[in-house]
């Protein structure tokens, strides 16, 4: 019986350890970027994190004033960086693009740092898109940061 | 009890008293004995009831029999019957007693060890919840693996709450030492972001980054090896890629970070030579 019980209890423990993930996966964006995908070049890879290394990313909310960072780290063999910053604003449920941003650099490091004036009342977050080349070829990233409540 | 009611217990003779009260104290001795010998079969008899446990005499009881050995036997036999009886009851009162010092003296040497083990496990137990009540940790390192990343970001733990988490560059950090051969090449101030970057003649570099808490760290989720490790400021986390590590811990509000082609020992040095140098006012008027 108190084995019964036991397990009975791990699987909710795991079923629990699994699950909640999961729901905070879900992520919902509604808007175009067309014009984002026209202005890249070269092919893109089929591979994940072959040439970006790491990425630190994050949004604060301060003073009236949102500011992005976006910090990416690419393998020796990486050419080129480039990143697309949106910061988006949850209206209706609905998240809309208020601020996009591009920085590019020939190298294997990039630091990209954004700022926007923001209404209290709102909740915001970052959206990123990293396009990490090496020589034509290309791997793309895309990060969401955590919500920001304001 | 066995009560046996021994006869030179309850004879003797004064030399100087005549044959008749002689035999007259005979007489009485002998009506003593055979009523002792009846309370002894009584009490025989009790014995048997309880099957072998020693009876225990109510006072009445005793002060009954008194009374009855003194209205049949008369005062004399009475005190000598109480005498008898707190001879047997001394007697078996010493039988009692060095049976249970002797069990004491034997266990005692045992009983000292087990208590100076308890005494020490409930020290080692003392000891071990104080170091844990002292190292409360300050940040918590959350660890999301996800479906194609893996991002490691930091939570104020909910037990110590006296710095505040900054969600700009308000003061600026800068590492003491520099690993031998490494120069600073570049330097970035961003309002979330304080960078770094150092090189050496082989183009090998390594980047010292101090942000604010809300930036996350994000990695591929497979191949990435990470190790918790304790440095001066509380606990950090070591990452291992093929091509540079990561050392990541939380001091006074910010997230740290260095990277490079270093050993671990040469990251944790450089960490430990954190210091603060300016508040971000004095850097713009500089």
């Amino acid at each position: 019986m108190v084995k019964k019980l036991l397990s009975l209890m791990l699987c909710l423990a795991l079923f629990f350890t699994i699950s909640s993930p999961v729901y905070a996966e879900e992520v919902e964006d509604n808007n175009e970027y067309m014009e984002e995908e026209y202005q890249m070049e070269g092919t893109p890879s089929l591979s994940r994190w072959s040439n970006v290394m790491s990425v630190t990313a994050g949004l604060s909310v301060t003073g009236g004033t949102a500011y992005s960072a976006v910090i990416v780290r690419g393998y020796s063999k990486v050419t080129t960086i480039v990143v697309y910053t949106y910061i988006q604003k949850k209206v209706n449920g609905v998240w809309t693009n208020m601020y996009q941003g591009i920085d590019k650099v020939n190298g294997t490091y990039i630091c990209a740092s954004r700022s926007t004036g923001v209404s209290k009342g709102y909740t915001y977050r970052l959206r990123t898109r990293i396009y990490a080349y090496t020589g034509a070829t290309y791997e793309l990233v895309t990060l969401y940061s955590s919500e920001k409540s304001y | 009890m066995k009560f046996t009611g021994k006869k030179e217990t309850v004879s003797s003779s004064k030399p100087n008293e005549s044959t008749e009260d002689e035999d007259m104290r005979m007489s009485k001795d002998a009506k003593l004995y055979k009523g002792l010998e009846e309370l002894n079969e009584e009490k025989i008899k009790v014995l048997m009831e309880t099957d072998g446990r020693e009876p225990e005499f109510s006072k009445e009881h005793d002060a009954k029999m008194r009374q009855m050995v003194e209205e049949r036997f008369g005062p004399e036999a009475a005190d000598r019957m109480s005498e008898i009886q707190m001879t047997r009851q001394k007697a078996d009162d010493d039988e009692k007693w060095t049976k249970q010092n002797g069990k004491l003296y034997h266990i005692y040497p045992r009983f000292k060890k087990i208590a100076a083990a308890i005494l020490i496990v409930f020290m080692l137990g003392a000891i071990t919840m104080s170091t844990e009540a002292f190292r409360v940790p300050i940040v918590n390192f959350i660890m999301n693996f996800q479906k194609e990343f893996m991002h490691i970001s930091v939570e104020q733990s909910e037990t110590y709450t006296e710095v505040a988490e900054k969600e700009k560059i308000e003061e600026i950090y800068y590492l003491q030492k520099t690993i031998d051969g490494y120069e600073l090449f570049e330097e970035m101030i961003e309002p979330s972001v304080f960078v770094r970057r150092y090189k050496n003649e082989k183009q090998q570099e390594y980047i010292f980054t101090q942000r604010a808490y809300t930036l996350a760290s994000y990695f591929d989720n497979e191949g990435t090896e990470y190790e918790s490790m304790d440095l001066i400021y509380g606990e950090a986390l070591f990452n291992d890629f093929n091509e540079a590590y990561y050392l990541t811990w939380f001091y006074d509000g910010y997230t740290f970070e260095i990277s490079g082609e270093l050993t671990k020992e040469e990251m944790i040095s450089l960490a430990e030579s954190l210091v603060l140098k300016e508040t971000i006012d004095e850097k713009a008027r500089r």
